[in-house]
């Protein structure tokens, strides 16, 4: 269960780094295959982009939180941190958003968007066999979120040393802060 | 059936720091009394003194004990600063009673 919540425990650095671009170039192509984009730091939206754009969405929405959180680690920390932990946790936890994109792609959710946008554009109510595969999603989409910010907190406690309030109220202000230059970008 | 007993450095009755009154020689029975201060690395838990330890004999390699122990660096790093900080209490604790 430890392992579950906070993997950063065992794996940092590196090794974390290496994993962790990978898990966001696989994302990037499942991305790019469904003609999906990260448009903001922990939104999907549909479009048709070139891959290099897509990539460079991912890149960017992982780095800046990393470099923000990588700053409050320095300001607050009395431990010795290295941007290469800080990197390369966060860059592992984007395994959890691949997980997230992942199930965008089967043929039950990809058709269900379509027609809940169709249903929406043309003003008809979709049907329940539409729906419940988009039911299922929302509620996994949810449960990965919710593990995204656990391993990105745990990120940021284990790579900086930091923790208690002092910790929490910075990485909530780090995701205030990402999320308003999502909207604004 | 032996068990291995802690060394005790708070008092079960006050919540003070022990100190070492007499020491016996299991070899010639000899005692020794006196009053000795616990050394403050004696006064980490048992999981603390091990750390410490294994951190003496991986020559302070940090990256070669994360290693051993199946941990990160940071993980290794923080558990390491946080015996540095409980040291350092503890001394500050000594020189102000």
């Amino acid at each position: 269960m430890k392992r579950l919540f906070n993997p950063f425990r065992y794996i940092a650095g590196a090794k974390a780094l290496i994993l962790g671009l990978i898990f966001i170039a696989a994302a990037t192509l499942m991305l790019y295959s469904g003609s999906l984009i990260q448009d903001s730091y922990i939104h999907i939206g549909m479009a048709q982009a070139p891959l290099w754009y897509v990539g460079a969405m991912q890149i960017i929405w992982w780095l800046l939180p990393a470099l923000l959180l990588y700053l409050c680690g320095i300001a607050l920390s009395k431990s010795k941190i290295r941007i290469i932990d800080i990197l390369g946790t966060t860059a592992f936890a984007q395994l959890i958003l691949l997980l997230m994109i992942a199930p965008m792609l089967l043929p039950a959710i990809m058709n269900g968007m379509t027609d809940i946008l169709v249903a929406l554009q043309s003003g008809v109510t979709p049907t329940g066999s539409t729906i419940m595969p988009l039911m299922i999603y929302s509620i996994w989409s949810i449960v990965c979120l919710v593990l995204f910010y656990i391993w990105n907190y745990n990120a940021f406690a284990v790579s900086c040393n930091v923790n208690g309030w002092k910790a929490i109220l910075t990485f909530i202000g780090v995701q205030v802060v990402v999320t308003i230059a999502g909207m604004v970008l | 059936m032996t068990t291995k007993k802690r060394f005790p450095t708070i008092c079960p009755s006050c919540g003070g720091v022990l100190s070492v009154k007499s020491l016996h020689c299991a070899l010639c029975d000899t005692m020794v009394q006196g009053d000795y201060a616990i050394h403050p690395i004696l006064r980490l838990s048992a999981d603390e003194q091990q750390f410490v330890l294994s951190f003496i004999k991986c020559s302070g390699s940090l990256k070669q004990m994360a290693t051993e122990l199946g941990l990160s660096y940071p993980t290794v790093r923080n558990i390491l600063d946080d015996i540095i900080s409980k040291l350092q209490n503890l001394e500050n604790n000594e020189t102000t009673l």
